[in-house]
This record gives C-alpha cells, sequence and structure tokens, in this order.
C-alpha cells in the first residue's frame, strides 16, 4: 500500500465523518429551532389571550359607565360618583358626551382633562349605540394616550362614555418579572400593520430583532399586532448548544477516525512489506535448496543401446536438501553400471554424505572394480555409530546387449522392471544399509531381463506412506509401472511421479529409469 | 499420543530388564527425522552405558523411517545381545527391508 492510497483512505474516512456530522448538526439544529419556533407561538398565544381580556375588560368598564348615565338620567353627581371608581390610573380621563344633531355636548368629566382626536368631538358623533368598544387611535400627548369610547346599546341612546388611558413612557411596557411572557421581546401595534407610529408597547426597541412571529388579536373594534421574539432559548441553554455538541464531537470524532484509519493502514502496510519480505526470502531459500540439490545430482547421460531418464522431486518440507540420489556410468556401449541411493536424514549432512558416497562409488568403478567390491568397499566410508547416518544403496549393472542385470543392495529395494510379461519387483537379497557393521560380503544377484525392457529403481520416497505397511507402497508402484509401461520413458516418469507423489509424500523421491531393447 | 508421550511425538524409557538381566529399552511414538532430536538426550544417555544383554520393546512404536532406524542400529552395535519384540507389522518390515532384521531377531514378514 502507497502512501498515497494510505492518505486517500482516511482522508475519504475522515470527510465521509464530517459530512454525517454535518447532516447530524443540521437536523439537531432544525429539531432544535422548530421546539423554539412553536414554544414561540404558544407564548404569543398566551400574549394574545392576555390583550383580549383586557379589552373585554375596558369594554365593561364604559359599558357599566354608560349604563348608570342612562339610568341616572346623565346625572353628573352620579356619573362622578360611579365614574372615580372606574379610574385605576393616573392620567386617565373619563367623560359623558350627549350626541346631538349640532355635535357633541360634554355632560361630565372625571380625571384629567380629553386631550380629544384630531377633529374634535366631531368623531364622537361618527359613533352609532351599539354597545361596542370602539378604539379611535393614539393621541399625541405627553404622555401620549389610548382614546377609546362607547356609546350603550340600550335606553338613551344619545350618551356616550368616552375615555382616554396614558401610554407609558416611551411606550415602554413596564417589566414584570413574574409575568408568564418575561424574557420574551414584544411590540404592541395597534391595527393590523407595524407602523412605528401605531406603537402601543414594547418591552424592546422597536422595531423587535431576531426570528420574530407575529400575531393578530382582536381589540374592539380594530386589532392589535403582537409582534415577538426571544432572545434566549426558551427550550433551555442545553437545547440551545445541543448542535454545536454534536458538530464539536462529530468533528473529534472524524479527526479521531481519520488518524485511526492511518494508524491501523499503516500497521497493515508494514505487516504486508514483512510478509512479502519473508515470502521472498523463503523463496530464495527454497531456491538456494533446489539448485544445491540439482548441483549434486547427474545430468542424466545418453548412453548407446540404454535410454536413460531420471526425476527427483523434494519432500514437503523444501526448505533443506535432502540424501537422495542417483547415478549412471557407462561401462562401455550398451553396458552401463546405475546406482540409486538414500542417505537416512536430511539437510547439509546428508547432502554431503550424498556427494561423497556419489563420487566414491565412481572413482571406485572408474578403477575397474565390480559392483560387489564396489559396496564392499563403501562400507568403509560411512559410520553409524560417528555420523549418526547410514545409506541404502542399489547398485545395478545393465548389460543391454545380452539381456542380463546384475544386482547388489545395501538395505535398499530392488528395482521394478516393466517387460512385455507385465511389471515385477526384483527381488535381490538385501545386506545391511552403507554405515552399519557387517561381516555379510555382498553378493550379485543375476537376473536375465531381455528387452524390450524398463528398469525402474527409486528410493523409499516413491513408496513410504505414514499408517501403511512398505509393500502396498510398492504394489501401488508395481501397477503404476505396469499400466505406464507402454508410454515413452520420460512421459513414463513423469506420470509415475505424479502417481506416487499425488498425496504430497513427506520425503525426498527419486525415480531413475533405464530402458533398452536387446 | 500426546499421553502416552507428554507432548512429544516420540519418546525413548530404559528400565531394568523383568528378568534382571540387562536392560529393557523402550520406544513409543512415531521414529523419524522430525522427532530424533526428541530421544537424543535419552539415547546418548543410554549409549554412555556399559555393554550388557538388551531388549526392545517396540509396542508403542507407530512408525519408523530409515533415520528413526538408526537409534535401533546405534543401540544395537553398542549392546550384546540385542533382541527385539512386539514391533507392529509396518515397524518390522522397515526394519527388514534395511536387510537388518537379523540383527534385532525380527521377521518382518
Amino acid at each position: 500500500m502507497t502512501k498515497r492510497r494510505l492518505r486517500r483512505v482516511s482522508t475519504v474516512v475522515a470527510v465521509l465523518l464530517l459530512v454525517i456530522t454535518g447532516v447530524l448538526t443540521f437536523l439537531t439544529w432544525r429539531v432544535s429551532e422548530h421546539s423554539e419556533q412553536r414554544l414561540l407561538s404558544r407564548q404569543l398565544a398566551l400574549v394574545g389571550s392576555l390583550l383580549t381580556s383586557q379589552a373585554a375588560v375596558l369594554q365593561v368598564q364604559l359599558a357599566d359607565v354608560g349604563q348608570v348615565a342612562v339610568n341616572t338620567g346623565a346625572n353628573p353627581a352620579a356619573f362622578a360618583r360611579f365614574g372615580s371608581t372606574q379610574l385605576r390610573q393616573t392620567g386617565q380621563s373619563l367623560s359623558l358626551w350627549r350626541i346631538g344633531d349640532g355635535g357633541a355636548e360634554r355632560l361630565a368629566l372625571q380625571g384629567v382633562d380629553p386631550l380629544m382626536p384630531a377633529d374634535g368631538a366631531d368623531a364622537l358623533t361618527a359613533l352609532r349605540p351599539t354597545g361596542e368598544l370602539v378604539i379611535l387611535g393614539i393621541l399625541p400627548g405627553e404622555p401620549d394616550r389610548l382614546a377609546y369610547a362607547l356609546m350603550p346599546a340600550e335606553g338613551n341612546t344619545d350618551l356616550l362614555v368616552y375615555a382616554e388611558s396614558p401610554l407609558p413612557d416611551g411606550r415602554r411596557m413596564p417589566e414584570t418579572p413574574d409575568s408568564p411572557v418575561a424574557g420574551l421581546d414584544l411590540a404592541l401595534y395597534l391595527g393590523r400593520t407595524t407602523d412605528p407610529a401605531q406603537l402601543l408597547e414594547a418591552t424592546v426597541a422597536t422595531p423587535v430583532d431576531g426570528e420574530t412571529q407575529r400575531l393578530e388579536v382582536p381589540f374592539g373594534s380594530t386589532a392589535v399586532t403582537v409582534v415577538g421574539a426571544s432572545p434566549t432559548h426558551l427550550a433551555g441553554p442545553l437545547s440551545a448548544a445541543l448542535p454545536w455538541i454534536v458538530l464539536g464531537v462529530g468533528c473529534a470524532l472524524a479527526v479521531g477516525g481519520a488518524a485511526t484509519v492511518e494508524f491501523v493502514s499503516r500497521r497493515r502496510a508494514v505487516a504486508e512489506r514483512l510478509a512479502a519480505e519473508n515470502e521472498r526470502l523463503y523463496r530464495e531459500q527454497r531456491g538456494i535448496a533446489g539448485t544445491l540439490q540439482l548441483a549434486l545430482l547427474p545430468t542424466v547421460p545418453e548412453l548407446c543401446g540404454v535410454d536413460v531418464a531420471a526425476r527427483y522431486v523434494a519432500g514437503v518440507d523444501e526448505l533443506e536438501v535432502g540424501g537422495d540420489w542417483f547415478d549412471v556410468v557407462e561401462h562401455r556401449p550398451g553396458c552401463c553400471v546405475f546406482v540409486v541411493g538414500d542417505i537416512s536424514g536430511r539437510g547439509l549432512p546428508a547432502a554431503t554424505t550424498m556427494a561423497s558416497l556419489r563420487f566414491a562409488v565412481r572413482a571406485y568403478l572408474a578403477e575397474g572394480h565390480d559392483i560387489e567390491t564396489v559396496l564392499t568397499r563403501m562400507r568403509d566410508l560411512l559410520d553409524v555409530d560417528v555420523d549418526h547416518q547410514f545409506a541404502t544403496v542399489l547398485l545395478g549393472e545393465l548389460d543391454a546387449t545380452a539381456g542380463r542385470l546384475r544386482l547388489v543392495s545395501a538395505g535398499h529395494f530392488g528395482p521394478v522392471v516393466v517387460t512385455e510379461d507385465g511389471a515385477r519387483l526384483v527381488d535381490c537379497p538385501v545386506t545391511p544399509p552403507i554405515g552399519v557393521p557387517s561381516r555379510v560380503p555382498a553378493r550379485a544377484t543375476t537376473v536375465q531381463v531381455p528387452g524390450p525392457a524398463t528398469l525402474l529403481a527409486f528410493t523409499d520416497g516413491a513408496v513410504e506412506r505414514r499408517g501403511e505397511v512398505v509393500d502396498t507402497g510398492l504394489e501401488r508402484l508395481r501397477r503404476a509401472a505396469a499400466e505406464t509401461g507402454g508410454q515413452p520413458l520420460e512421459p513414463m516418469l513423469d506420470e509415475l511421479l505424479e502417481t506416487m507423489t499425488a498425496d504430497g509424500g513427506k520425503d525426498d523421491t527419486v525415480i531413475l529409469g533405464l530402458r533398452w531393447t536387446s | 499420543m500426546d499421553e502416552l508421550t507428554g507432548g512429544r511425538r516420540a519418546r525413548l524409557t530404559v528400565t531394568p530388564a523383568p528378568d534382571g538381566n540387562g536392560l529393557q529399552v523402550g520406544l513409543v511414538g512415531e521414529l523419524d527425522i522430525a522427532s530424533l532430536p526428541e530421544v537424543a538426550a535419552q539415547l546418548d544417555a543410554l549409549l554412555a552405558r556399559e555393554p550388557q544383554p538388551l531388549h526392545l520393546d517396540l509396542a508403542g512404536l507407530q512408525f519408523l523411517d530409515s533415520s528413526g532406524v538408526t537409534v535401533l542400529v546405534r543401540i544395537a552395535n553398542h549392546f550384546a545381545p540385542v533382541t527385539a519384540g512386539n514391533a507392529s507389522p509396518a515397524v518390522a518390515r522397515v526394519v527388514q527391508v534395511l536387510g537388518l532384521a537379523d540383527r534385532f531377531g525380527l521377521d518382518g514378514r
């Protein structure tokens, strides 16, 4: 894994986590906002119901005064007596008027002098005896006043009750901490607009800032527009902080996640590099073992009158060189000596012993010794008590022209011979292996094998399997040889090897094949 | 197998012969090139003893390869007389194929 790829993976993780964080933050913010708006609209509805009840109070007040006036025949004394009880606020003005054809005539007054609308008492003549509260507007003054009036609906319908109430100084609503709407930014406008001139009162400087909501509430003959906003979070500080908490935690997770991915990926990259390095070393070592083994084994010679082929396969543990070998030496045209041997044990000691024995055989043969003598002399070259190894050797002399085979064995299997009559295991007397002291002299067995015939000499790796008697393996080889005997020598050995090592034999295996026609 | 050999694949035990004459050596498990080091110490100790009659009990030996046979041969070279018994057919045949049956009085057939 390259560094660039590492960066890309951790960047992708970071971006992915950041996107998720963004979405979650947005959702949290939306939920929080939504609940804020809902809470604000409930608060405004509360303000609305307070206003409605206030309008009702005013209407009842004027209607009562009007009723007293009607019942007393507009008696000023009665008006003064009853009207004074209705004045609950300093700066208020309450007056009783008679509406006639010539205009409006004031009959009595309680409280301060009225400012009266701009068109004077004429504004009053426009009223009808409905018994409804009529808001006449805001009158400029010190302080400004709200003017309103009512004509009783019953009795003497030419009477009218007119009132003015001062608006708070600077139109600033007095602070009432215990109010259910305390803490809200509120502005109340007379009418259905937010015209600054029609501002009744407000808790803050107008216009109200922030996320505002509007609500129109009927107020006498007109309406009051309520504009509200909440400077603080109505649902509490946690709700306000939640989106920021989500954003903060998400960003931290994104950074942490990317760092973790980067760390794990780097560790993995190191592990992969080490594994690749180990595998390279393993292959290299295996290559060395194989190369050494092949260097110690002879190239297959081309002989006159005898076809020669050989196969060597390393066992399961290919790291170690083995001690199996073969050799073929031409005596004279049509006559050769062959050797197949196996050193007990593995590794370099076995390989070096194998090499020295192989060259010893060649040397003794070059001196003109017979195979019986060669085997006997070899016994001096190895001692199991010293070397902790012994060697099994099959020495054979093939006179292809005469169809005669001579064999001596030191602890080694006899060969399999395939002729037109079939395949058989040649039985030859076995003396103890090389390295094991023996006083029994080697005596060659002579077998007549007229060609065309094929001889197979092999080592125990071809036939020995754990959990079975070696005879089972020998029989398996004999049968396989009989089945493949009709093929050319090279493909025959390939197929034999495949059959005999199909189950993954643990040991090295050598198969040497000689074929002749006499 | 593991309970027989204490986690190892091969084991060599030395006890006095039941008749009091010489030693009895038991080989247990799978004796091959891989398990050879497991018996090396006991083998060296055994070969350090005085030559005397020795009997090899091969009843517990389940597998033997040519490397394992070197153990038998070294024992046979050091002690005299050496006899062997209770070998399984497979083990006896390995010894016999190597031309060593006479040495241990084993008949692989």
